[in-house]
């Protein structure tokens, strides 16, 4: 019994000083202040070397006293795998984001300038992924004229699109010059690291602007929209000024016809088609681990036969997992594909607690795969 | 027995252990390159008052990387990645230059740098501020474009003075924007604002600066009406009167239904009930619009103000789930107005697509017939088109010129059918057919019954015009044609003769 006491004993000690690896806890700092003591004598000798290249790094090393445990797992690991220590070199410029590049990407087959008087569009046509149109940087060039655009995780499909300097624009349209560049650089890593850099200059000044609207998996927009002159400085009173702008005339975003067809409940009607099968997704978004399975079984195994009589359709379950961020939902969330009302309604009647239902968002439309897609939230027990 | 013991701890230990570390960490290791950059930004820094001298990348395995610090008084440290951005949150770490480290996504080591002095300048050069609505709200994904009045840096005293977000971040500024509403922000936010051109120094040519809520004055019954008469569908509404014009489209109204359990008075026992709920951003409720309480299958129609979000608006009515077969669909009125309207359903098997074994799939496959990508097909056009007439033809009061667009219909149906590339499209282009085939000899029969009973009412002496007379008569063969009862086909032989 004492052994087992022992063991209890080693055991919780050895946990405890692995929890403690993540939190910035008292030991660690007297463990620093230690440190730093015994140290401080070997770096005041070496203090004039700053900065310092890599062999002081080496030094800096050494000179680490009273490892814990985790620094002797680090050693132990040094011994075998010779770990790189790297000095960077000085970063000049305030763009240090480093944003994740290697899921995927887009690619440029071709482009047209369809022309407006009051706002041209420049769209690319290829494959794009929309989850990555956050990332593209559009910046002011040279001139006023010119812009910009920074397309990160992107190639030229070069069969289709072989041009890199295209100055055939028509003289009444808005675009002088269109340059193009693929810049495709080895990471020291062994990565790639590819990215495709626009010059676009106009005959005007103007401003470009990512319309995500007109902008998909299969095309991406952009609008120019010319600048606004700049307002003459009145005494107009605030009141008033807003008058002025209550009276503008609002433009809405256009829909093409078929999507008005799709967004009208009635005309949507007459363009779906049927399917004899549910596709659901579970995710959990709560704090208790497992909900989106519990949640899984209890549909799958409990309550599948009555949901497919009523929707008549059969339920599949294609997905269980938990979201990716730090989302807590206080309540379950049912998000349905257009045409899928009925059937998430009839879901949301047999889970257990309270559901918000609501369409998917439109930035959200691209995944078809899935139909329903419920977040357990938080009151789901 | 002693066995069980020893097991029986071991595994309370490890529980105690885990139930320690958070669920969602934060990495401790990042890539190399991410690493180079980092420490690179870190140099010249400062770490709890005391200056960075250098720092380095290390790594523990082959892919995971970590810096390893050397601070003005001679400490050496080792810095993991998650340690970092806690140092951040709570600005114990601060960079060169007045900028600021983030780390925007959660959950990777993916970082920016906030250069404030440059926030600065366009913050308070900005005249409007595009706010894009986060995760799960219902309004995700979509921006409004509202008017700046005033940017301000967190003070002790204000709201949310070092408070901080549910991922640890500080709250550091705010912007209060014209139509009264208060955005605080992070850096990381702020570092979002600028990636993301949110602040603008100008107003938008195309779209509308909004600066000042729209606020409720009343709402109005929009009474029962026929939407389809081929379908048997029919629409009512609910009439959303504002202050001013509604400067949105009408996708920024978007709904919701949420389900409540109320206790019922009489057994006592919780019963789901479900409401709908149409959301109204940047709008108000100062003063009280009496709703009301029943309207078609609404049930407690009424306008509140959203208590979770600021200058929302929500027109909530409860509902049964089993009679919402079709979401409701907002319009925009030019008096000021949004209309929500609601549709009912006679006949449900009218409302179903073409069941095609052809169609089973339960691959990646577009819910419509349209095909995924952006180019319109030749079927397309032509499915387009047929169905802009029908929609049209039901808007005609005349019936006559109801019946011959219908007829136009036909012919773009048949267009589309011919052109057709899949099963579905073919299937749904003859049901179309099919669905209007099926009620046009009644409307054929009452048209032609009408002219011959406004001929009549015209005078005995009245000759018919013969031009009318074919066209009528042409109306009826067809009718003939595809008549379903014996009832039609009687009524037809009789109008015939009359014409005739």
């Amino acid at each position: 019994m004492f052994k087992f006491f022992i063991i209890f004993f080693l055991l919780f000690i050895i946990l405890t000083g692995c929890s403690t690896k993540s939190s910035d806890s008292l030991s660690e700092e007297k463990q620093q202040e230690l440190e730093q003591e015994k140290i401080t004598e070997d770096l005041e000798k070496k203090a004039d070397e700053f900065p310092v290249s890599l062999d002081a790094a080496a030094t800096a090393e050494e000179t680490e006293p009273a490892p814990t445990s985790d620094e002797n797992e680090l050693k132990a690991q040094k011994e075998q795998k010779t770990p790189e220590v790297f000095k960077p070199e000085q970063q000049e410029s305030d763009d240090a984001s480093m944003i994740d590049k290697t899921n995927s990407g887009h690619m440029l087959d071709r482009f047209e300038l369809i022309p407006d008087k009051q706002t041209p569009f420049l769209t690319f046509q290829g494959f794009f992924d929309p989850g990555q149109f956050h990332h593209i940087q559009i910046t002011p060039g040279n001139s006023k004229t010119e812009t910009i655009v920074i397309l990160p995780n992107t190639f030229i499909n070069n069969v289709l699109f072989p041009e890199r300097v295209v100055t055939s624009f028509s003289d009444d349209g808005i675009l002088e010059k269109l340059k193009i560049e693929e810049k495709i650089t080895s990471t020291e890593s062994g990565g790639i690291d590819f990215q495709v850099i626009l010059s676009i200059s106009s005959i005007e000044e103007h401003m470009l602007v990512l319309d995500s609207e007109k902008s998909d998996s299969r095309r991406l927009t952009f609008a120019l929209q010319k600048p606004k002159k700049k307002k003459i400085q009145t005494i107009a009173t605030k009141e008033q000024r807003v008058e002025n702008v209550v009276e503008a005339k609002v433009v809405p975003p256009k829909n093409n016809l078929r999507e008005a067809m799709l967004l009208h409940p009635v005309t949507a009607l007459m363009s779906f088609r049927h399917f004899d099968q549910l596709n659901v997704a579970i995710l959990n978004a709560s704090p208790h681990l497992g909900g989106a399975q519990r949640l899984a079984v209890m549909l799958d195994r409990q309550q599948k036969r009555m949901i497919e009589k009523r929707m008549g359709m059969k339920l599949k379950i294609v997905n269980i997992s938990s979201v990716r961020e730090q989302t807590i939902l206080p309540k379950t969330k049912i998000y349905f594909h257009a045409n899928f009302l009925k059937a998430a309604l009839i879901l949301a009647e047999v889970l257990p607690g309270e559901q918000v239902l609501e369409p998917v968002p439109d930035s959200r439309v691209s995944n078809l795969a899935t139909d329903v897609k419920i977040y357990v939230g938080n009151n789901f027990e | 027995m002693n066995k069980k013991i020893y097991h029986f701890v071991l595994a309370g230990v490890m529980f105690l252990a885990a139930f320690n570390l958070p669920v969602f960490a934060f990495p401790e290791y990042t890539s190399r390159q991410k690493a180079l950059k980092l420490a690179g930004v870190l140099d010249e820094g400062f770490f709890r008052s005391i200056k960075i001298a250098s720092v380095f990348v290390k790594n523990r395995g082959e892919d995971d990387y970590y810096l390893q610090a050397i601070l003005d008084d001679g400490s050496s440290r080792k810095w993991l990645i998650n340690r970092i951005r806690e140092w951040t949150h709570a600005d114990e770490l601060i960079l060169s230059k007045n900028r600021a480290l983030v780390f925007p996504s959660q959950g990777s080591t993916d970082f920016g740098v906030l250069d404030k002095n440059e926030f600065y300048r366009t913050v308070l050069n900005a005249t409007a501020f595009v706010k894009t609505f986060g995760k799960h709200d219902v309004l995700e994904g979509k921006s409004l474009i509202l008017g700046v009045r005033r940017f301000r840096i967190l003070q002790a005293g204000d709201k949310k003075f070092l408070t901080t977000n549910r991922f640890g971040e500080r709250y550091r500024y705010v912007l209060e924007l014209e139509n009264g509403s208060r955005e605080y922000f992070t850096y990381t936010d702020a570092f979002g604002f600028l990636q993301r051109t949110a602040l603008l120094q100008e107003d938008p040519e195309n779209v509308s600066v909004l600066r000042k809520t729209f606020k409720v004055r009343e709402l109005k019954k929009i009474p029962l009406q026929k939407e389809d008469e081929l379908r048997g569908i029919w629409r009512f509404g609910i009439e959303v009167v504002f202050d001013g014009p509604i400067l949105t489209s009408p996708d920024w109204f978007p709904y919701q239904v949420v389900e409540f359990k109320m206790r019922d008075p009489e057994t006592g026992r919780y019963k789901a009930q479900f409401f709908l709920q149409i959301i109204f951003p940047n709008s108000e409720k100062i003063r009280e619009v009496s709703g009301f309480k029943n309207h078609e299958y609404l049930r407690y129609v009424e306008i509140d103000a959203d208590v979770e979000h600021q200058k929302r608006v929500i027109l909530r009515a409860m509902i049964n789930p089993d009679a919402l077969d079709l979401p409701p669909f907002i319009e925009i009125t030019d008096r000021n107005s949004v209309i929500v309207n609601f549709y009912s359903t006679t006949d449900q098997s009218l409302t179903q697509s073409p069941d095609l074994l052809a169609s089973h799939s339960a691959g990646e496959l577009p819910r419509s017939v349209f095909t995924p990508d952006q180019v319109e097909t030749e079927f397309e056009t032509h499915y387009l088109e047929a169905v802009g007439m029908i929609r049209a033809a039901q808007e005609q009061l005349n019936t006559h010129l109801r019946i011959e667009t219908y007829f136009k219909a036909l012919e773009a149906l048949k267009r589309a059918a011919l052109s057709a590339e899949f099963d579905i499209q073919i299937a749904q282009a003859l049901k179309q057919r099919d669905i209007l085939l099926r009620t046009m000899p009644k409307l054929i029969i009452r048209n032609v019954q009408m002219t011959i009973l406004a001929m009549q009412l015209d005078g005995e002496d009245a000759k018919p015009d013969p031009e009318m007379t074919e066209i009528l008569l042409k109306q009826l063969i067809h009718a003939e044609r595809y008549a379903t009862t014996q009832d039609q086909q009687q009524k037809i032989v009789s109008l015939q003769s009359i014409l005739r």
